[in-house]
C-alpha cells in the first residue's frame, strides 16, 4: 500500500513510522525545513518538500498512485483543500483528515473526506472515559 | 426598454430591484472596493476580516451610517459567519488573499448556510478547475487580467 501523509508534525511522523514498520511505502509532504530534517533523520528519505495544497507538489509526491492520503495539518482550510485535490484531481481511493475546529467535522464529511478525525472529540472522549472510571471508583 | 415596459407585469414605478444582503469575506483591496460599490447600488453589505485594521480601507462614513457593517472575525468559523448574518444573506463573496481560506469559507456558505449565491476567489488555476468541476462559482484574477490583455492587444 502506498500512503501519502501531508504534514510532518507529531501526528504525521508517528503515522509514517507506523506504516513503514508495517512494510508499506510512505511519503511525507512537509514545507518546514526543520521538520523535514528530523523526519529524514529518523525514517530515511521519505520526505518531499513542498506545499501540500499545491497540485504540482501533490503530483510530484506521487499522490496519483497513492491508495491512501492523510492530511494532518493544523489549518483546516489547508486540510480540506488538500483532501479535495487528492480525491478529485488524483482520484485517491481513501482520504483521511484531521479536523482542528470541531465545527468543520460535518462539512468535511459532506465534502467527501472518507475518514474525519475530530481531534477535540478524541481528546474529550478520552478524558471523559478516564474521569468516568474515577467517579465510579469514588462511589 | 424602460421599466414600465418590462414584461414582468409589475405596475409599480421605479426599478424592480430588491436590496441584496451581501457578505464579503476579506477586506483587502478587492473586498473593500467591491463593498463600497455594492453599497453604492443600495445593497446591505457586511465585511468580515480577521484584522480590524483592514477596515481602514473602507470610508468611515459608510460604517458610521451602517451601510457597510464590519465584523472582526474568521471567515472560516461558523460563529463569526453567523455574527455577519450569513444565514440571511443572498450572496457570499470569499475574497481573501488565500485560496484555501476562500475555498473553505465558500463551501461553509454553500453547504452549511445554504447561501443562494456563493462566489469564491481562487488564484491557482488547477485548484480553480477542480472547484468549478464540483460546482463552485470561481473568479481567478490572473485569468481575468490575461483575458483583458489579450482583448487589448488583439482587438
Amino acid at each position: 500500500m502506498y500512503t501519502v501523509i501531508l504534514g510532518g508534525g507529531r501526528i504525521g511522523s508517528r503515522l509514517s513510522n507506523w506504516y513503514l514498520s508495517a512494510g508499506n511505502e510512505v511519503t511525507v509532504i512537509e514545507n518546514d525545513e526543520t521538520k523535514l530534517t528530523v523526519i529524514a533523520g529518523l525514517l530515511g528519505p521519505i520526505v518531499f518538500e513542498g506545499d501540500g495544497t499545491c497540485v504540482d507538489t501533490l503530483r510530484k509526491a506521487g499522490v496519483g498512485r497513492a491508495d491512501l492520503f492523510i492530511s494532518t495539518l493544523r489549518h483546516d482550510d489547508e486540510n480540506i483543500v488538500a483532501c479535495q485535490l487528492a480525491k478529485h484531481k488524483f482520484e485517491v481511493e481513501k482520504t483521511v483528515s484531521i479536523v482542528n475546529d470541531p465545527e468543520h467535522a460535518n462539512l468535511f464529511h459532506t465534502l467527501g473526506v472518507d475518514v474525519v478525525v475530530n481531534i477535540t472529540d478524541v481528546a474529550v472522549n478520552t478524558i471523559e472515559e478516564e474521569t468516568a472510571r474515577l467517579m465510579v471508583e469514588e462511589v | 426598454m424602460s421599466i414600465e415596459d418590462s414584461p414582468s407585469g409589475n405596475s409599480t414605478k421605479g426599478p424592480i430591484y430588491r436590496a441584496l444582503r451581501v457578505v464579503v469575506v476579506g477586506c483587502g483591496d478587492t473586498g473593500s472596493s467591491l463593498s463600497v460599490k455594492l453599497s453604492n447600488l443600495g445593497n446591505i453589505v457586511t465585511v468580515i476580516d480577521r484584522n480590524e485594521h483592514s477596515f481602514d480601507l473602507l470610508p468611515i462614513r459608510r460604517i458610521e451610517t451602517n451601510r457597510i457593517v464590519p465584523i472582526v472575525g474568521d471567515g472560516t468559523h461558523e460563529i463569526d459567519l453567523r455574527k455577519a448574518n450569513l444565514q440571511e444573506a443572498d450572496i457570499l463573496l470569499a475574497l481573501t488573499g488565500r485560496d484555501t481560506i476562500n475555498a473553505l469559507s465558500a463551501q461553509i456558505g454553500r453547504h452549511i448556510f445554504r447561501v443562494p449565491k456563493v462566489i469564491c476567489r481562487i488564484n491557482n488555476v488547477e485548484m480553480r478547475e477542480m472547484y468549478q468541476e464540483i460546482g463552485l462559482t470561481i473568479v481567478t484574477p490572473s485569468e481575468l487580467e490575461v483575458d483583458f490583455l489579450i482583448d487589448q492587444a488583439i482587438f
